[in-house]
């Protein structure tokens, strides 16, 4: 926001030199421009209306100027209402101007384009770069979460550059890639390539209407993101910087030594009670072993170990540091704009970071009123490095190996674990190698742009960019000892593995718009054509077996080495078109098109229509509202369009290939044969999806408070999906055919409330939106339960299906005499579950009885990962010089799933929780959180709404308290602001998932990824 | 004015110069589009549609040993696919059929294949290959549908390449009698095509006129053709290239099995 006002008074002053003299009868009157909270407006315009004379206020907010005693003036500045104020004779005028949030000429970036606003008739959902950098962050994609409505923003892990972020706008339209289409200044890039303290604004089209002009890449929506480009004037000078230290969010607890022998043993007897007498078995340890355990534990580690392998492995805290400068400014002629980013963010896991160096240079150049140009250009390096061969095999072994096995020797050697693994040694690059990514960009952008007059505008523009990353993973023999230090067992071979990928995307462009008021009609015409092509190749080689640890491919030997590589190629190319049309400021309406062609598709499919319609009536323009002063904002809007997604995986998904490895043996000779082995259908083409969408926006009082609703439903046909094909045809493959249907409805709720109290102002915002999905159609394919989660139709993608529970057996006694037959022997404290009716006994063609034995007849679909009701709320204040933002952040429904090692004790040899110690079966009960203590039980680990998990949450997603600095003392050192922060993310969540897990992240992902992360962090932003 | 028309076409002429530019084929291996360009690359296209002499991927019982597996003829003593038939415990998701089945619909499909391709790249062919491969691929069909008649009965005749799902579904069984007349025929074209015998080392074992005269005697024999039996293997028997073992007893021993004139008749 300060660098606007910069920019601004540059501006103003360099209008200034072209005023001129300017002569005119009057007095001088003086006076002062302050803001609500009392501090002085500097370079204000204060203009006498109706003249081009004007002036600027100067450090104090005060302006002098020549003016009749009847002259109106008028002052402006950007991001405060226009005042006018009559002189009225006065000599010295007070003026108090107030900020104006939502300024009816704020321009939103569209598609090819901008937009004001009030004229949108698109569902489109924008976030300025101000809103994002509020926030520190590490990278974009997390700074989107929660800001606009029907963007759903998860991720898995905490590890840095390998969060696992999905970003989904208003559901899973596809089987297959649902990423919305990502554009950086109009190019395609990826959320995480823009560095956020050099994002402008991020739009984000929802609808069909405001995406179809992207078409075949826009059915999963489109998120625009442009970047800063500098102003007029002097050179600006900006510095961000963000340094703060990360803690895991919450972790399991895990249980000691004694309680997991004591529950080991109680475990134990139970898998071995008697079938018939009921008597419980015996045990592995006994209270004698583990009375000498507990007294010896303290004293000798090393034999009795109690190992907390979480507080071994994990660091406490993790430091990440954020610096950003920006060098900005230029003439009237030419301007340019710099900006170098460097990240640097330790994991709590150890051994892990992200280390990220990004700059950015955009330029303008004016060579007329004609003719106009831009080079831009943006390079990135990015490192991210963890231990081993990755950090998933270390972290399953935190949370499995038990505390009975030692971590360390007495001389510091890794100590040898019998069930599970040395978590620690796996999280030493030293010991276990390590496993890095280095990825480059390098964009470039030429633009040029050429108005021969007013109405009519030509923009060409080309734009390769390089992508080139190497993946090396250097994994190294962990010797692991015993307790007297004898080397017993070697885990992992020495071994090196590089992969080098490089990519090319050419982008060419050509725009022309048409823009004219042709009998109070205003029209906007938009015609163009894209081409994109891709080249990619990859190069991979490992060997194996060196005695030595040097880390390169030439110092290993080269017997078992092995090499591959492979190249692909992609080409798009499009027309598109779009008029926009206004008449009297009241009816929009708004038509695109654009006919894309893939060369996925086979000749004959590959060109795809995509049109789009939408229209806005603002009511409020209407004479029968115009006068009702409350309401100063109705617009309703409709619209209804088509997308296609040629996403499907392979470039070449319609090419049906000869396999050259085909040979038959003839007289003891093999002769080479070369025949297709896989099928690909030649008729096979885009994914499309239709939407409709309606949407009403409501301002009141004058905009303080502003509601926007919505409503759509977005059908994806043509879904392509592996079918089986009639044997006849000659081929054993089943081949891609379009044949899913998807369907999502959904809505979505805004509210913005702006006012103050005196010197406090402050903002609410709130949204709350909603989607339900549906597979209506999966061409019959319905699959076995081998996975928790399956896809069938008729119900929402991803739903978990199981069996359903009604509760556990209270007794042995009750559990032999039920005779549904489960899984196995059962007993008190086992799980019952729900004999479904799948039988029909009256004939009255309706199933009406339980077939006496659970199976996979009776698996009902129990719930589903894909958050709903997802909703997030904003508080913002100022209060003179400070300002505090709280921002929370939630869904309001949704499941998560417990199973293996973080469901179950001793699955698979893994440690105890606390919560299953605390929630075990004791006899008589029928509902507690945990069955029975078991070792194996075939019976209790089906899937089943036992392990079903409410993973609803609010969260405190940031707390930041700022101070800005007075300007009058920045003034006088030069410095045009100083803002000082704060700031805390994930500062806490309400619920109601067992103590120990982070609800965001899923448990399937809990097993094997890091936690998420809570940060603190301290900020300046610095403007020279 | 004469700017706009430049600049309309500057566009024009980037489209015009990329309309081929949406033709990707794999970088990494042919397909159907790009193949078949020369005698040494149909040459392998016919030897591919050998593979499926085998009945049944990876196992080592063949035609017509697996049938005598499902009767009391024969006896695996391992579990098998065959074996569960002959106890009568099969059913319709018994992956062995459904192998068996689609197997020799793949040898099918890919003779359909080169049948097609040898026909429209003719020109790239002298008059003895196109001969022997289409003799051969025209063998190799009534092969796999001889199989194909004696384990299912009726089945569907497909004589060209299915390209979509919507041709597919106008298949229908045709009746045995209908599918032996085209195997006949089948073996008949072949055995006009086809070489007596091969002198390249490589090529031996290919098929040659005696063997196509050879198994139509044998489909014609199982199905009561028996004028066409007749007619077929005396064919065989007068082309002078064949003779009897003289010791027959000897095929079962250790002699037999190293005996040049077998390896020479083979």
């Amino acid at each position: 926001m300060n660098d606007k006002y910069c920019l601004w008074i540059v501006i103003i002053i360099q209008l200034l030199a072209f005023q001129g003299a300017f002569a005119q009868k009057g007095s001088t009157i003086t006076g002062v421009v302050k803001d609500p909270a009392g501090e002085p407006i500097i370079g204000a315009s204060v203009v006498v209306q109706g003249l081009s004379a004007g002036t600027f206020t100067d450090l104090n907010g005060g302006f002098s100027l020549n003016a009749l005693p009847d002259a109106i003036l008028k002052i402006t500045y950007i991001g405060y209402k226009t005042e006018t104020v009559r002189v009225n004779n006065r000599s010295s005028i007070s003026v108090i101007m107030t900020e104006d949030a939502k300024g009816l000429d704020e321009v939103v970036v569209v598609g090819y384009g901008t937009q004001k606003k009030v004229n949108l008739t698109g569902s489109i959902a924008s976030v300025s770069g101000a809103d994002l950098t509020k926030r520190p962050v590490m990278n974009t994609t997390s700074a989107l979460q929660g800001l606009a409505s029907g963007v759903t923003i998860t991720s898995t892990s905490g590890q840095p550059g390998k969060e696992g972020s999905t970003i989904m706008i208003r559901g899973i339209g596809t089987l297959n890639n649902n990423n919305p289409l990502i554009l950086v200044d109009g190019i395609v890039g990826s959320m995480d390539g823009v560095s956020p303290s050099d994002i402008e604004s991020i739009s984000i089209l929802k609808d069909a209407a405001s995406s179809s002009v992207y078409g075949s890449r826009a059915a999963n929506g489109v998120i625009l993101i442009t970047t800063k480009r500098a102003g007029e004037g002097k050179i600006k000078i900006g510095v961000n910087s963000n340094v703060g230290f990360q803690t895991v969010t919450t972790q399991p607890h895990f249980l000691g030594s004694i309680d997991y022998m004591e529950l080991y043993d109680l475990a134990n007897s139970n898998d071995t009670r008697n079938v018939t007498t009921g008597a419980a078995g015996g045990v592995i340890y006994g209270e004698d072993y583990i009375a000498n355990y507990k007294a010896k534990m303290a004293l000798d580690p090393y034999n009795y170990p109690n190992t907390d392998w979480q507080a071994i492995t994990y660091k406490k805290q993790a430091i990440q540091q954020l610096y950003n400068l920006t060098f900005s400014g230029g003439s009237d002629k030419m301007k340019a704009l710099g900006s170098i980013n460097y990240t640097n963010q330790e994991g709590v896991f150890p051994d892990t970071y992200l280390k990220r160096y990004s700059a950015r240079i955009n330029t303008d150049y004016k060579f007329s009123n004609t003719l106009s140009a831009g080079i831009d250009f943006s390079g990135r390096h990015t490192a991210v490095s963890e231990p081993g061969s990755g950090t998933s095999a270390a972290i399953s072994s935190v949370r499995r190996t038990a505390s009975i096995y030692p971590w360390v020797t007495p001389t510091g050697n890794p100590a040898y674990v019998q069930i599970g693994a040395n978590s620690w040694a796996l999280s030493q690059e030293k010991l276990a190698g390590y496993n890095r990514n280095v990825y480059d960009e390098g964009v470039v952008n030429l633009k040029i742009a050429y108005t021969p007059v007013k109405e009519l505008r030509f923009d060409l523009s080309y734009s390769p960019r390089i992508n080139y990353s190497n993946n090396k993973v250097f994994s190294n023999i962990i010797t692991y000892y015993d307790v007297d230090d004898n080397p017993i067992a070697n885990a992992q071979t020495r071994a090196i593995k590089q992969t080098y990928n490089y990519t090319f995307n050419d982008d060419l462009k050509f725009l022309v718009n048409f823009e004219k008021n042709i009998h109070g009609h205003d029209v906007h015409l938009l015609g163009g054509f894209q081409q994109n092509t891709y080249y990619g190749e990859y190069l991979y080689g490992r060997r194996e077996g060196s005695d030595f640890s040097y880390d390169e491919i030439a110092s290993f030997p080269v017997t078992n080495q092995s090499t591959d590589g492979n190249g692909s190629e992609m080409a798009l190319q499009s027309f598109f078109g779009r008029l926009n049309c206004a008449y009297a400021n009241k009816y929009l309406f708004e038509a695109d098109v654009r006919y894309d062609g893939s060369s996925r598709f086979a000749e004959g499919h590959r060109w795809g229509m995509f049109p789009s319609f939408s229209a806005g009536w603002r009511i409020n323009e209407e004479p029968f509202l115009k006068n009702i002063d409350w309401i100063s904002n109705t617009k309703l809007r409709a619209s209804w369009g088509r997308l296609g997604n040629q996403e499907v995986g392979s470039y070449y998904p319609s090419s049906l290939n000869i396999s050259l490895s085909q040979p038959v043996v003839f007289n003891g000779t093999v002769s080479d044969g070369y025949g297709a082995v896989n099928y690909a259908f030649k008729d096979i083409s885009w994914e499309t999806t239709t939407m409709s969408n309606i949407g009403i926006d409501l301002g009141f009082f004058n905009n303080k408070l502003a509601v926007a609703f919505e409503y759509y439903r977005r059908t994806t046909r043509g879904i392509l999906m592996n079918l089986d094909i009639p044997s006849y045809m000659g081929y054993g493959n089943s081949p891609l055919q379009n044949a899913g249907v998807i369907q999502n409805k959904g809505w979505e709720l805004n509210v913005d409330y702006d006012n103050h109290i005196g010197n406090l102002n402050y903002h609410i915002s709130a949204n709350l939106s909603d989607v339900r999905n549906k597979i209506v159609d999966m061409k019959g394919i319905t699959n076995d339960y081998s996975d928790i989660y399956t896809s069938r139709a008729g119900y929402s993608y991803g739903t978990i299906w199981g069996l359903q529970t009604d509760g556990l057996f209270p007794s042995n006694s009750e559990a032999k005499a039920y005779t549904v037959t489960q899984f196995g022997n059962l007993q008190g404290g086992d799980i019952k579950y729900v004999d479904q009716k799948t039988v029909d006994t009256n004939g009255d063609g309706k199933p009406d009885a339980g077939d006496g034995i659970i199976n996979s007849q009776d698996y009902v679909a129990i719930g589903n990962t894909i958050p709903r009701y997802t909703y997030s709320f904003n508080i913002s204040a100022e209060y003179k010089k400070f300002d505090i933002q709280l921002f929370f952040q939630g869904v309001g429904k949704c499941d998560g799933y417990l199973q293996g090692d973080l469901a179950w004790a001793f699955n698979n040899g893994a440690n105890v929780q606390q919560w299953q110690k605390d929630g075990m079966w004791t006899e008589g009960q029928i509902n507690s959180k945990y069955t029975r203590m078991f070792i194996s039980s075939a019976n209790n680990i089906k899937t089943s709404t036992f392990w079903l998990q409410d993973a609803s949450y609010l969260r405190m997603k940031n707390l930041q308290i700022g101070y800005t600095l007075p300007k009058k003392v920045l003034n006088r050192i030069s410095i045009d602001n100083l803002r000082v922060y704060l700031s805390a993310n994930n500062l806490f969540t309400f619920s109601k998932m067992i103590d120990g897990y982070d609800p965001e992240q899923s448990p399937t992902n809990a097993q094997t990824s890091v936690p998420l992360l809570r940060t603190f962090s301290f900020g300046f932003n610095l403007n020279f | 004015m004469k700017k706009y028309i430049y600049i309309i076409l500057t566009a024009l002429t980037i489209l015009t110069n990329s309309c081929d530019l949406l033709d990707k084929n794999p970088l990494d291996s042919p397909n159907q589009a790009t193949f078949w360009n020369n005698a040494t690359e149909i040459d392998g296209g016919v030897v591919a549609c050998y593979r499926f002499l085998i009945e049944y991927p990876n196992v080592q019982y063949t035609f017509p040993i697996v049938p005598d597996l499902m009767t009391d003829i024969g006896f695996p003593r391992q579990e098998s696919d065959a074996k569960k038939i002959a106890q009568g415990q099969h059913d319709s998701n018994l992956s062995y059929i459904y192998q068996v089945w689609s197997f020799a619909y793949q040898g099918v499909g890919r003779c359909n294949l080169m049948l097609q391709t040898i026909e429209s790249k003719s020109s790239v062919l002298t008059q003895d290959q196109y001969n022997q491969y289409k003799g051969e691929c025209h063998f190799l069909r009534a092969f796999y549908y001889s199989r194909l008649i004696s384990y299912f009965g009726d089945v569907p005749l497909v004589l060209k390449p299915i390209e979509t799902v919507g041709d597919a579904s106008k298949f229908v069984r045709e009746s045995k009698e209908v599918v032996l007349d085209t195997i006949l025929s089948d073996f008949t074209i072949a055995a006009a095509l086809l070489k007596d015998k091969y002198t390249v080392a490589t090529s031996i074992g290919r098929a040659t006129k005696g063997a196509a005269n050879a198994y139509k005697a044998r489909i014609a024999l199982y199905n009561e053709k028996w004028d066409a039996a007749i007619e077929a293997s005396q064919v065989v028997i007068s082309s002078g290239v064949y003779d009897l073992y003289p010791q027959y007893g000897n095929l079962f021993m250790a002699s037999g099995l190293t005996d040049a004139t077998i390896k020479k008749l083979s």
